[in-house]
């Protein structure tokens, strides 16, 4: 792991945020916490490479307010259901110093049914989370890709088994647990790694502990792109791939490559057992071919948590 | 960063915008050299000149070399201008695309269509064909008639949805 600093400032602004997906995609109603910003890991792929001037963590130093926002916010939604979480900023559990406020977070949430709050990791360090009771609106999540790629883009973090062993613990814990594969890397042999990583996974977690699972592409705008060249002496094997540019601005790979991926993993994590499934920043036109929906995306089933 | 010398003037005469002049620092070493030399032979608008840089800059992530040191290219430069260039390098960064966009338009050609146009979108993100006719006249219309069988009973019609939305 790379040795960033800790530095603490105060947030003038609001620590709870709509996620703002992107324009004309589907959006699956999350919301933001904002603790701080920054991460001890340096995926190559990441936009806080061109989002955060600051190379170092930043965390907010005036935490009573973050607490009180957060209170008001649920308590004026009683009726809502909201997911939350803190992992866009920042990695949610990978900071030490985070941990009291993690906890604190939990312990805001936890009388409180009709909010679920969700920690996303590629590190594993749950054991904050394992001297508390497990709750059922605490979701530990972590971000997977095949071991090749967490060794080429995701230095410093856990490793794949490592992820999984931890989200393990947690499950043991009584945690439920969430998923990402995002961004997912398309390749020529890529398909067939995904399929195995999610082979993995569901021998090591039981589908039934999965609270939900998403899916995405890599995707990149300009400034990211050129982010990336900056920090990689110009070159990066993902960036020679063919992507298009959609109408959000952003580059992606083309449709029948995502939509190849996207059904292939889906049916196989269907397969593993009843799993809600989502994508992160894909539009109608791309859902309404998905094999393993009905047509409607799954965060937006009123039955569903997410 | 010491550029070299052609690309500072062009700099100073041109004054690029910054996300040029990000992608002519952030490119390798080998890049900025070719283009160089091409700003020698050639003096494309920054548009042109940032197209090709990043294309080039792609190729080379994909490949691991630089394809404007390949032989033939200052001679295509010099040959055929800068934008033809530039449209070889974007057929080599996107060869997949490329041959299923060359290949529907060989299908569209070859139906003989006299009354259907058939329109798809280039990025391939749209999830359907567009497809179309301006009929006047009752003799328009069994025009139209005869492409629909045509490009039906030949297939044409199943090939070209096959590419355009399972890429094959």
């Amino acid at each position: 792991m790379a040795n960033k600093k800790v530095t603490y400032r105060e947030n003038k602004g609001s620590f709870i945020k709509p996620c703002p997906c992107s324009p004309g995609r589907v959006a699956c109603n999350y919301h933001i916490i904002i603790p701080g910003i920054g991460c001890p890991f340096s995926c190559s792929y990441c936009f806080l490479n061109f989002y955060s001037k600051e190379k170092d963590i930043t965390l907010y130093s005036n935490t009573d307010k973050m607490y009180q926002e957060l209170i008001n916010f649920i308590d004026s939604r009683k009726n809502e259901l909201l997911r939350l979480g803190t992992g866009e900023f920042i990695d949610s559990m990978a900071i030490k110093e985070l941990d009291p406020v993690n906890i604190e977070l939990a312990k805001i949430i936890k009388d409180r049914p009709n909010a679920v709050i969700e920690f996303k990791t590629k590190s594993t360090n749950i054991a904050p989370f394992l001297k508390i009771p497990a709750q059922k609106n605490v979701i530990l999540s972590w971000s997977l890709n095949p071991q090749w790629i967490i060794d080429k883009e995701e230095p410093g973090t856990a490793s794949l088994e490592e992820r999984l062993n931890a989200a393990k613990k947690a499950i043991a814990h009584g945690y439920s647990i969430a998923l990402h594969l995002d961004p997912m890397f398309i390749t020529r042999n890529s398909l067939n790694d995904y399929i195995d990583l999610i082979d993995k996974t569901f021998s090591i977690i039981p589908a039934s502990a999965v609270k939900w699972l998403s899916m995405g592409g890599f995707r990149y705008i300009e400034d990211l792109k050129l982010a990336i060249l900056e920090n990689n002496n110009g070159a990066k094997w993902f960036l020679g791939d063919e992507y298009v540019k959609c109408e959000d601005g952003k580059f992606r790979y083309p449709r029948f490559q995502r939509l190849k991926f996207y059904n292939s993993i889906g049916d196989r994590i269907k397969s593993k057992g009843d799993i809600k499934v989502y994508l992160c920043m894909e539009g109608w036109e791309i859902w309404k071919d998905i094999s393993w929906s009905d047509g409607m995306p799954a965060h937006l089933h009123p039955e569903s948590p997410c | 960063m010491n550029l070299p010398s052609e690309i500072t003037r062009y700099i100073e005469q041109n004054k690029p915008s910054r996300v040029l002049l990000r992608y002519i620092n952030a490119v390798p070493e080998s890049i900025r050299n070719s283009v160089d030399k091409i700003l020698k032979i050639s003096q494309p608008n920054p548009a042109t000149l940032k197209q090709l840089i990043e294309l080039a800059a792609d190729i080379n992530s994909k490949t691991g070399s630089n394809p404007l040191e390949e032989p033939y290219f200052i001679d295509l430069i010099k040959d055929s201008g800068i934008k033809d260039a530039v449209k070889r390098l974007r057929r080599i960064r996107m060869p997949k695309l490329n041959k299923l966009t060359t290949d529907i338009n060989n299908e569209i050609k070859n139906a003989g269509l006299k009354k259907l146009n058939i329109d798809f979108d280039q990025s391939f993100e749209s999830s359907a064909l567009n497809i179309s006719a301006n009929i006047a006249s009752i003799k328009d219309a069994e025009e139209l008639k005869d492409d629909i069988e045509r490009i039906l009973r030949s297939g044409t019609l199943e090939r070209i949805i096959k590419k355009y939305k399972d890429g094959e």
